[in-house]
């Protein structure tokens, strides 16, 4: 049994069309005044019942909005699929998590008492090896090391050339980030070596 | 309203992927709806034509930010809103340089062209149109009245219907169809009379 185009277009006004025949109506929709102007009085029946008329008849049959926002979109670019970095006009479009108020203060604190730790540190340090020989940390460690690698959680990727060994690191930075994720640990690793087998 | 959110979440996917006539399906879909809104800001017939357009346009710019959080109808109501906020405010803006006095504002907003919507003509047509509609409903065979009225008046979902009426869904949609069918004969007759 054929089903009458009208009713894909009931059922486009009802949000109910989908796959090829959302895909045929729309189709339809583009070239053919007839199907548009159906399509246009199933609508304007619809919005009758929910009360949500803008204007009276006569002004909708003169004042064709679709077709004024038609005319006035040609020179609007089309789009190509990909967002672009403009801002958002929506705030429920905005997913970023704000953080608890009073976050900012307490960060700021830790890192003004975080610096005045290093500055004390170093003041130390400083002074201690102020007259000796300069320090060669890590120098004499290089015989077993053969490769440093850095990485961190939000590339995934390694500097090193060989795939098993790659592997390896990447298990262990998806099961680090897996437990990160629970435990609300730092969710950034730092590979500083690793040893043939 | 979620049942809309499928085909208007497609459409949206499409016009993000360069098709600008699923944007004129969106248009027709709301034009009425967001006229209604605007109406509600803007009285006059013309201003507020005006200020959907722009709305839809803005809409249109907008649109490759929109990721579906929200129903599209929703996000589009609000721009609509934001549009005839600013409208008001840009004309306000405008008006001390026409040196307008209190005694001079009554006048102008008694001007013809700024009637309100609420004409009694345009009010004898949807009181009309809306009886029409009633009469023709009420004419129809049960089950595809209560079709129609579940989903019209009840904003039920096809599978809601179906799951209310205990029948397959492909009933419920041509159901829905024949009642919309005959609706269509009278709101054709009473617009053919008035033009």
């Amino acid at each position: 049994m054929s089903v009458n185009k009208n009713e894909y277009l009931s059922a486009l006004v009802d949000g109910e069309l989908q796959g090829a025949d959302l895909d045929w109506v729309l189709e339809q929709l583009a070239h053919n005044p007839k199907v548009q102007a159906q399509f246009h009085r199933y609508q304007l029946a619809s919005d009758v019942m929910h009360d949500t008329v803008g204007f009276n008849l006569s002004q909708a049959s003169q004042h064709n909005l679709t077709q004024r926002i038609s005319a006035a979109l040609v020179d609007e670019p089309v789009y190509s699929g990909s967002t672009p970095n403009a801002t958002t006009e929506s705030v429920e479009d905005n997913k970023v998590v704000p953080f608890r108020r009073g976050f900012w203060k307490q960060a700021t604190g830790l890192a003004m008492a975080a610096s005045l730790g290093a500055v004390a540190v170093l003041g130390v340090t400083s002074s201690q090896y102020a007259t000796g020989p300069e320090t060669t940390l890590a120098a004499n460690t290089t015989s077993t090391v053969q490769t440093v690698s850095t990485l961190n959680t939000a590339s995934n990727r390694w500097t090193v050339g060989e795939p098993e060994v790659a592997n390896r690191l990447n298990s262990y930075l998806v099961n680090h980030s897996e437990y990160t994720g629970a435990s609300g640990a730092f969710s950034y690793a730092r590979v500083v070596a690793y040893e043939d087998e | 309203m979620e049942e809309r959110k499928n085909v208007d979440q497609e459409l949206v996917l499409r016009v993000q992927a360069g098709d600008k006539q699923a944007f004129d399906v969106l248009i027709m879909k709301y034009q009425q709806r967001i006229v209604h809104v605007i109406t509600g800001f803007v009285h006059d017939p013309v201003e507020a034509l005006d200020v959907a357009q722009e709305a839809f346009i803005k809409a249109y710019r907008a649109i490759p930010n929109f990721r579906g959080d929200s129903a599209f109808y929703t996000w589009l109501y609000r721009i609509a809103i934001n549009t005839a906020k600013n409208h008001l405010t840009a004309r306000a803006r405008r008006a001390p340089l026409h040196d307008v006095d209190a005694a001079d504002a009554v006048q102008i907003f008694d001007a013809p062209e700024l009637k309100d919507f609420e004409t009694p003509e345009s009010n004898l047509m949807r009181d009309e149109l809306e009886q029409s509609i009633h009469d023709a409903i009420d004419s129809l065979p049960d089950e595809t009245a209560t079709a129609i009225r579940l989903r019209e008046f009840e904003g039920m979902s096809y599978e809601e219907i179906a799951l209310t009426m205990g029948c397959p869904i492909g009933t419920v949609r041509s159901r829905i169809f024949r009642a919309r069918e005959a609706i269509d004969k009278e709101v054709t007759t009473v617009m053919g009379e008035r033009e």
